[in-house]
């Protein structure tokens, strides 16, 4: 898959995927996403970020056990790769370096 | 798993949505996605309510409609490719044939059987198209035909006459070539000892070797036949003729020798050619020049009405046949007169299709009859898909047997397609043993099918890649038809049930399709059966039939020229001395060879202008009672009336034609019409009696009616046969009288003769060998469908070896166990009988519309054929029942 870049949206599913730890699948991280951010997702668009993400070596998935819900259909569940954590870690030192550097005069004031 | 629950449920996400998910979906994502898919829906569902969640789910399965999952991946596995699985394949085949040698045994020699009949029909139709393409030109060359039409009745007959060709040649100097050929049925001697009659004589013209690719072997085949009173003879003539053992063709030098022709003339042998090939819509012996004839029978040469020459022409090049036929009215009108355009035509007809198509009235030979081979087909089609179904229904049905090692394979990780490419593999090895057995099996019936089918067909070996293709598609479509399904049915099996253990041959769609296709075999069987019982019948009964005359006990000689004839008084007097001999008589004709000639006749009491045409018959006085004719009204002829040497006697047919209330001492003129359309009187008698009817005609006829004319013996000329009625307690001492006084009366004439009743039978030789076939085919078919019941009768019973051995030691008789096991099988047979049955009396009523005289078609054949193929089908399955009743308890039952 070309580039390695990670997408705001990315970013935010990857985030995800790390809080819910052992317990990141589809429907889970959907869930997550919208308490958190108040954002309403589909769940074809959190299955379409995994996948870009599994394609770039973000994340990896697994297979749960069987189980009766779902119609007795396993879940995918995910969890971050170094790769990804190191992704992750770069977004957030870039970000902390432009907070760091933003004068102090432009942020006051608060929000307007 | 996803079956029925999922439709009725309505706690489920809508099942098109889900189907639409499952068709696009790659299968590596579709669990995951469809779990999330059901966990929301499940929520919704309990939010929001059924309506609401159901409608998110369509949304949602719409919103995942994106090329990530709808890309398919490759295996991450490397894919077993090329011959490995196959060896794989071939291996597992081979163990299963020799682990289930029986069943194994049966297919094979089911299929062989269907591929081999299917073999031998392609050789015939193959054989039938051949015929006369071997000539070079054989594409440009038309033969010319005949058609009279009489009083509205058009007659097309395959020859026309020596005229036509001069005309011809004058009107159309374009045409490269035209030869006519004059049969002429000579005695011919070599001057010494060997005299025989010759009825393949013909006389051609000389350019015949420009247009037919026969091969000459010792001659020019330019100008063989340029002089007068020469002779080409084939190499079997001349091997009969001038036989000479130590030469290495058979016959010693003819040329320049000479034959006699009909004791008149000398002909000198010019050449020798090869026989004419098989596959020639006629033969001959002898090839004699055209311009012979101008010294004996000069008035044939240039002739619009006789004798009958087989004219063939060459059509020139950049005209087509029609272009040339839209002519030929106005030289008929040219060259007969403007009345003859309604009435005389003549026609062109490609050399190529006379043998397949042609069935005008005097053909040289028989020809093929379209008929024979459509049902030839047909019906070895019907046995190679009896044989399929065999190969079908014994594969589904001991899929059992099979069923874990598709299991395993599944497990294993075969995909479906690969399974079923294993089944086909297997069938196709399968057909192909098969195929080489039915190649021995064709070696093996290829004499009789010859007798049967009246050809001379082989397995010749220059035609090698047309029946390598030909087998290798044979292989191919019986492969794949008789695999197909067997594959489909094997690989769609869930492995978990079947490597747990469970049946899954039970009372399946399976089981009833196998049901179906067994009485699908026994119906064509039945049908065939009745077939072949309805011919029989019909032709036993045109056998036995009251003809109107006694056909029993009568010799009839032909007589060949006049020389003979004038000696037939003296001989009829000495004949009459001996007790044997009960009547002698001459005619034109006898019943059961040849028919009479139309005349027109004036009836007294009718009109001129009315067109009255019937049959004649000239006899002599001792017709009636030589042939055992029944007078109805009036007397027979008799010498004590002067009168009678011109009296006629009607059959009732014509009595009831003229619309006589009493035909005695009517008056009626004999004769033929002008072209004018005025009559012309030939002869004239009156009727002295009336017969019974009688058939001329083999029975496909109608008795049509007929004029017996007296005519002496004096007027000689008249008459063809000479027929002599023995005496039924010593026939072959009458015979030996007859020969004698023959020798005496007429020594330079061979003694040639037959019964009159067996030429009848051979009117009926279609019939015959239709039945012929009819026997030998269904008797194939009968034994392939029963060498599946065999399979699938055994199997039953393998399969309930417990049920029988538990009701064995509960005291169940051996013959009750036998009724257990082919109940069954008697009620598929019982349908098939009534399937067969409506169909089969449909196409043999068809058949039988052939004829004027049927046999009541009744119940006969059919309970025949019902009782018959019960037999043959319970005493397979009885076998195999009485089999498993005999066998001991405890053998089964041990291992419990």
């Amino acid at each position: 898959m070309k580039g390695t870049n990670l997408g705001e949206f990315e970013e935010l599913i990857l985030l995800t995927v790390c809080v819910l730890y052992e317990n990141a699948y589809g429907v889970a991280i959907q869930e997550e996403v919208e308490q958190q951010t108040g954002r309403s997702l589909s769940i074809s668009a959190v299955h379409s970020a995994l996948h870009r993400l599994q394609g770039k070596g973000y994340v990896e998935s697994w297979m749960g056990g069987a189980t009766n819900q779902r119609g007795g259909r396993r879940k995918r569940y995910f969890r971050i790769t170094s790769a990804g954590k190191e992704a992750l870690l770069e977004m957030r030192r870039i970000r902390e370096e432009m907070w760091r550097r933003i004068p102090d005069v432009v942020l006051e004031g608060g929000t307007s | 798993m996803k079956s029925a629950a999922t439709e009725t449920d309505p706690l489920m996400p809508p099942r098109l949505a889900d189907a639409f998910l499952e068709c696009y979906c790659a299968p590596e994502f579709i669990e995951a996605v469809q779990g999330d898919l059901y966990e929301l829906f499940d929520r919704r569902r309990e939010s929001k309510g059924i309506r609401l969640a159901q409608l998110w789910y369509f949304w949602d399965v719409i919103r995942f409609f994106r090329p990530y999952l709808l890309k398919r991946r490759k295996p991450d596995y490397p894919k077993a490719r090329g011959p490995i699985m196959y060896k794989n394949y071939f291996l597992v085949a081979l163990r299963n044939f020799r682990k289930h040698f029986g069943y194994a045994f049966l297919n094979v020699t089911g299929l062989a059987i269907g591929i081999a009949a299917c073999i031998l029909i392609v050789l015939y139709i193959q054989d039938d198209l051949s015929f006369d393409k071997y000539h070079e030109k054989a594409n440009r060359i038309y033969r010319v035909t005949d058609e009279t039409i009489a009083e509205g009745t058009p007659t097309a007959t395959a020859n026309t006459y020596s005229a036509a060709t001069n005309a011809l040649r004058n009107e159309f100097p374009e045409i490269p070539n035209i030869v006519r050929f004059y049969r002429y049925e000579a005695l011919v001697s070599d001057g010494d000892v060997k005299q025989f009659q010759e009825p393949r004589f013909f006389f051609v013209d000389s350019t015949v070797l420009e247009m037919f690719s026969w091969q000459m072997v010792i001659g020019n085949p330019e100008t063989v036949l340029d002089e007068p009173n020469s002779v080409v003879l084939t190499e079997s003539t001349a091997r009969k003729y001038f036989p000479d053992s130590n030469s290495l063709s058979g016959y010693g030098d003819p040329i320049g020798k000479t034959l006699r022709f009909e004791n008149q003339v000398d002909l000198k042998i010019t050449g020798i050619i090869q026989d004419v090939p098989r596959n020639s819509h006629f033969e001959y012996d002898f090839l004699g020049s055209f311009s012979t004839l101008n010294n004996f029978e000069r008035w044939a040469m240039n002739n619009w009405h006789w004798p009958p020459m087989y004219t063939y022409l060459e059509l020139p090049e950049n005209t087509s046949a029609a272009a040339l036929e839209s002519q030929f009215p106005d030289l008929i009108a040219k060259y007969l007169g403007d009345w003859a355009r309604s009435q005389r035509m003549l026609h062109l007809q490609p050399l190529t299709d006379i043998h397949l198509t042609s069935n005008l009235e005097n053909e040289l030979a028989p020809n093929s009859d379209g008929q024979y081979i459509i049902i030839f087909s047909a019906i070895a089609f019907m046995i190679l898909l009896i044989a399929c179904i065999n190969f079908m229904n014994l594969s589904t049905a001991r899929s059992a047997n099979r069923a874990r090692e598709v299991g395993m394979r599944q497990v294993l990780g075969a995909y479906r397609w690969q399974l079923i490419k294993q089944f086909l593999s297997e069938s196709l090895f399968v057909t192909f043993v098969a195929a080489i057995l039915a190649i021995v099996i064709v070696n093996v019936l290829l004499p009789t099918f010859n007798d049967i089918s009246g050809k001379s067909l082989t397995l010749a070996v220059q035609d090698l890649t047309f029946y390598a293709v030909f087998i290798s598609g044979i292989i191919l479509f019986v492969g794949i038809l008789s695999g197909s399904y067997p594959a489909f049915y094997l690989s769609a099996f869930k492995p978990a049930s079947t490597l747990k253990g469970g049946s899954t041959a039970g009372k399946s769609t399976a089981a009833m399709l196998r049901k179906g296709l067994v009485v699908f075999q026994f119906s064509i069987s039945i049908a065939l059966i009745i077939g072949t019982f309805t011919i029989y019948h019909q032709l036993d009964y045109m056998r036995n039939l009251r003809l109107g005359f006694d056909k029993e006990h009568i010799v009839s000689i032909p007589l060949r020229d006049y020389t003979t004839t004038s000696t037939i008084k003296p001989l009829k007097d000495a004949l009459k001395q001996n007790a044997n001999i009960k009547s002698t008589t001459i005619s034109y004709i006898v019943p059961g060879v040849k028919v009479p000639g139309e005349y027109s006749i004036l009836p007294e009491g009718k009109n001129p202008d009315e067109n009255w045409e019937l049959s004649v018959l000239p006899v002599d006085y001792d017709f009636v009672k030589t042939f055992g004719l029944a007078i109805t009204d009036g007397r027979d002829f008799s010498d004590e009336f002067s009168t009678d040497s011109t009296a006629i006697i009607l059959n009732e047919a014509a009595v009831q034609k003229l619309g006589w209330e009493s035909a005695l001492d009517k008056h009626i003129q004999i004769g033929g019409k002008n072209p004018d359309g005025a009559f012309r009187k030939l002869s004239e008698g009156r009727v002295v009696g009336v017969v019974r009817n009688f058939n001329i005609k083999s029975l496909h006829h109608d008795v049509a009616p007929l004029l017996l004319v007296n005519r002496g013996d004096t007027r000689i000329s008249h008459y063809n046969y000479f027929s002599v009625r023995i005496n039924p307690g010593n026939i072959s001492g009458g015979l030996a009288f007859i020969e004698e006084k023959w020798r005496e009366y007429a020594p330079n004439r061979p003694f040639e003769y037959f019964f009159v009743d067996e030429q009848f039978d051979r009117l009926y030789r279609a019939e015959q060998r239709l039945g012929e076939i009819f026997i030998s085919f269904s008797l194939l078919a009968i034994i392939v469908a029963c060498l599946g019941l065999f399979g699938l009768a055994a199997f039953a019973a393998e399969q309930r070896t417990r049920e029988i051995s538990v009701r064995k030691v509960l005291g169940a008789s051996i013959s009750s166990i036998v009724v257990l096991l082919s109940k069954d099988f008697t009620k598929l047979l019982s349908i098939s009988i009534l399937v067969a049955s409506p169909l089969a009396y449909f196409v043999m009523n068809k058949w039988l519309q052939n004829f004027a005289y049927q046999a009541d078609q009744g119940l006969f054949p059919f309970m025949i054929a019902g009782i018959l193929a019960f037999a043959i089908a319970m005493s397979t399955v009885g076998f195999q029942a009485i089999k498993a009743a005999m066998m001991n308890p405890v053998d089964a039952l041990r291992n419990e």
